[in-house]
Formats: C-alpha cells, sequence, structure tokens
C-alpha cells in the first residue's frame, strides 16, 4: 500500500472536519514530504477561503424577493384554489393531525388520507408532461423501492409525506413520475441504475427527457451507459441521435464514447460525421474509437 | 419567543403567510449560500432563493416531518440551483461562473487559481458538487451531508475526497495547459 492511500482515510475525515488533533498532525507531516496530498489539502484551504468570502446580500435585497415570492403565492392560489384546497385536505391536514397527535404517520397501503393521497399522486403525475412539471411538482419521492411483478406489473414503495406501497402498472404514470424524479434527483447510483431499467420498459416523452438528462449529466458511467442502452432503440428520433452523437464527441468515458459509437454505427449514420465528432477533441481515447470505426466498417 | 419549525409548519398548513415569511426569514442566507455554491454569481443566487422558496412552499405537505426542515430545504435549494442551468438563457450565464466565483483581486495569480477552481468545481458531477457546496458553502455536518446525498457518513466523507481528488486532476491540468 502507498503511503498515499494510507492517508487516504485521514484526508476523507480532515476534509470532513472529523479527523482528531493526532491524526491531523500525522497527515500535515506526510503532506509536507507528498506533492499530492499538499496539494489536495490546498485545495480544501482553496474552498474554505472561497465559501468564507462569499458576497452575503443586504437585508432590503432579501425583503424584496421574499415579498416578491408572498406575492407570486398569493397569485398562485388566487388562480388555483381548488387545488390548494385539496392538498391541504388530502396531505397537509394528515401532517398537521399526526404532529398533533405527536406521532408520525403510519404507512399504509390504501383507506382514509392514504388513499385520497393516492388519488392526488396520480392525478398530479398524469397532468404532468414535460421535466419543468416533474420539477414543479409539489411531491417529492423519496426511499423509493421498485419491484417486478409479473403481468407487466411493478411494486412501488415510496416516502411522499407518509410512507406508501401500491402495485401499478410500469406504465402508470405515477411510476414514470417517480423513476423520472429519481433520474433528475442526486439519488444513489444503485437507485438511478434501477430507474434506468424500469425506464427501458416503455419510453414516454416526459420519461425519454429524463434519460437524456441522464446521459448527458450523470456522473456516473454505469448510469449514462444504461441511458445510452435504453435510448438505442429510439434513434429514429432527432433529439435522441444527437444526444448520442454529443456522447460520442464529449463524454469524458471512453467506455460511453465507444457504446455511443456501436450505436450510431449500427444506425447507419453518416461515417463522416461520426468521424468528425471523433475527432473534434484531441483524446488519447481517440485511437481506440478509429479502430472499432474502421472493425464496423470493414464488418458492418 | 420564537416559533419551532413544527409550529411554523404547522400555520403555512393553515395558509398563514406570515407563518411562511418567517421560515424563509430563518432560512434565507442558508439558501443563498448553497445557491451561490452553484451558481457562484449574487444575481443568480437570489434568482435560486426565489424559486427555492416557491418550491417549499408548494411541496410544505409532502414534507415527513421526520428529519429536519432545515435539510429538506438544503435539498430543495441544491436541485434547484443544480437545474438551474437546464435552460439556455441559464446556461450561457453558467459558463461564466468563473468570473463571477472570483472578484477583482489585488492578486492576480490569486484571481487567476480563483477562476480555475470555479471552473473545475463547475464540472464536476452533482453528486460530488453537491457534498463540496454543503461542505463548504453551506457549512454542514457529515451526517447532514449523508443525509442530502443519501448515503451513509463514511460514503459521504468519500463522495467528499472524491470530488476533491477531481478537482485536483482537473486544476492541474489547467496548470500545465498554462505552461
Amino acid at each position: 500500500m502507498s503511503d498515499c492511500a494510507r492517508f487516504e482515510s485521514m484526508i476523507e475525515r480532515h476534509l470532513a472536519s472529523d479527523l482528531n488533533p493526532q491524526g491531523a498532525a500525522e497527515l500535515f507531516a506526510h503532506a509536507g514530504s507528498c506533492e499530492a496530498c499538499r496539494r489536495l489539502l490546498a485545495i480544501h484551504g482553496d474552498l474554505a477561503e472561497a465559501a468564507a468570502t462569499v458576497p452575503e446580500p443586504d437585508e432590503a435585497e432579501l425583503d424584496l424577493r421574499q415579498d416578491r415570492i408572498l406575492r407570486e403565492i398569493r397569485r398562485r392560489r388566487a388562480r388555483h384554489p381548488l387545488r390548494v384546497a385539496a392538498l391541504a385536505a388530502g396531505v397537509i391536514l394528515p401532517f398537521a393531525v399526526g404532529m398533533i397527535l405527536g406521532r408520525a404517520l403510519p404507512g399504509r397501503t390504501a383507506g382514509g388520507a392514504s388513499s385520497r393521497l393516492m388519488d392526488a399522486l396520480h392525478d398530479e403525475a398524469a397532468s404532468n408532461h414535460g421535466l419543468t412539471d416533474v420539477e414543479n411538482s409539489p411531491f417529492t419521492y423519496s426511499n423509493v423501492s421498485y419491484r417486478r411483478l409479473d403481468d407487466d406489473r411493478v411494486a412501488v414503495e415510496f416516502d411522499v409525506t407518509t410512507h406508501l406501497t401500491t402495485v401499478e402498472s410500469t406504465r402508470s404514470p405515477l411510476v414514470r413520475e417517480v423513476l423520472a424524479q429519481a433520474l433528475l434527483n442526486p439519488s444513489s447510483v444503485g437507485e438511478r441504475l434501477k430507474a434506468m431499467s424500469f425506464a427501458a420498459g416503455g419510453l414516454e416523452p416526459k420519461l425519454e427527457k429524463a434519460v437524456l438528462f441522464a446521459l448527458r449529466q450523470d456522473e456516473s458511467v454505469a448510469v449514462r451507459l444504461a441511458a445510452l442502452t435504453v435510448l438505442v432503440g429510439r434513434l429514429d428520433d432527432e433529439e435522441v441521435r444527437s444526444a448520442l452523437m454529443a456522447a460520442l464527441r464529449d463524454d469524458p468515458s471512453v467506455q460511453v464514447r465507444l457504446a455511443a459509437l456501436e450505436s450510431l454505427a449500427s444506425h447507419r449514420v453518416d461515417r463522416r460525421q461520426i468521424r468528425e465528432a471523433i475527432d473534434v477533441r484531441p483524446d488519447s481515447g481517440n485511437e481506440a474509437l478509429m479502430v472499432r470505426l474502421a472493425e464496423l466498417e470493414r464488418n458492418p | 419567543m420564537e416559533p419551532t419549525d413544527d409550529e411554523l409548519i404547522a400555520g403555512i398548513a393553515s395558509g398563514s403567510d406570515l407563518a411562511f415569511d418567517r421560515l424563509m426569514r430563518r432560512y434565507r442566507r442558508l439558501v443563498y449560500r448553497v445557491a451561490y455554491g452553484f451558481t457562484g454569481d449574487p444575481e443568480s443566487a437570489l434568482d435560486v432563493v426565489q424559486e427555492t422558496f416557491l418550491k417549499v412552499h408548494t411541496r410544505i405537505g409532502s414534507f415527513r416531518g421526520e428529519g429536519k426542515l432545515r435539510n429538506w430545504i438544503v435539498r430543495i435549494a441544491a436541485n434547484e440551483a443544480m437545474n438551474w442551468k437546464r435552460s439556455s438563457s441559464r446556461a450561457e450565464m453558467s459558463e461564466l461562473d468563473e468570473s463571477s466565483f472570483s472578484r477583482v483581486d489585488p492578486h492576480p495569480e490569486r484571481m487567476v487559481a480563483g477562476q480555475a477552481l470555479a471552473r473545475s468545481l463547475a464540472a464536476l458531477g452533482p453528486r460530488q458538487r453537491l457534498a463540496i457546496v454543503l461542505r463548504y458553502y453551506a457549512e454542514r455536518s457529515t451526517r447532514e451531508i449523508a443525509t442530502a446525498l443519501e448515503c451513509s457518513e463514511g460514503t459521504a466523507r468519500n463522495v467528499l475526497f472524491r470530488g476533491l481528488e477531481k478537482l485536483r486532476t482537473m486544476m492541474t491540468q489547467s496548470e500545465e495547459s498554462l505552461r
């Protein structure tokens, strides 16, 4: 084990301010003779300094923003009085009652407030069409788990005000909503991969946008590869084709670029465009991509 | 006496704008710092503050009341700030992150380093960036970072460490390209 590897967990603790003074002294002694670790600690210091010099807004500016927010809330309330009332009855009221009783609401599958909540979730999911709608949804799903059942159904459990369990068709708008949120938010890699495997079952436009977002933005190579696999059957769609072309050109992982190349080449996308996409960025992975492209051209 | 978070939530649930006004007053500076950590620009950060609280008001019914309200609001702020770059007009602004992160500095070499840091920070993946913003800009504990990332404290520490490692690699490359 190299010295740096030995100090890795110490650095982790130091960055999180969880390292004891004795450990810190040992770490700094090591950093004195190790350029890489010294550099890491310097970046830690730079970040702390950058955060300490954030320009603070003045109270008047913050008050002005608050007034704007309250005006917008009143405007929305006037425009959607029924929706607000439904939320209060189905969601906010049970929470307030639970709080008054001094205990958390129990998880349920149906009946009473949960049934009304489930109706509200279905209505919201069915009315959301784009990614912005998903982002603006009044509901946030967390602690999600899925279990694929037979005959095209899925058992979904999640927290939203309370813990709920439901069995839905994999094509249900609610399932699609939960999946899209999992791909948009910084959930764990495992959750995003699981969501991706369900997304593969049938892409409606909102979910396709979420998968495209994951292909462009997700930090995990595994998730971007999964997104690519989900999208490969939809290469007739112009947006999907250009997203794959962008992945071939810009993705930091050669693995993802190779997968994009395979998909585009098998879809008979113009080879000249593919070559240009590979060439546009000088990268050590380009050679592997060109070799693979030549193979594909020899044995289409 | 100042109302507790639970009292404010109950007040908001019953339609009290005063309760929501107090809640915003309590958390607006924290939300601003999280937003600034992502956008690097005071005006954009204020816009994110505005969008965050609108979302908090819309979603307050889905707050379970088990974790801390502060963590829940921070999570919404982080999502809002990350999504801020999606629209094209905002994307153009985000390209300029580094210029606004490091304001005019009497030490030009420090300003260049600040720009490189901001540019590298903007290039990180969402989880690493979230961990760094929460640690440095919002001064959250490891436990709170772990809650926001929905992972264990050990994993949260590791995400933070990997984020800084990636920053080191990018900044080294940036320095080498300037030589």
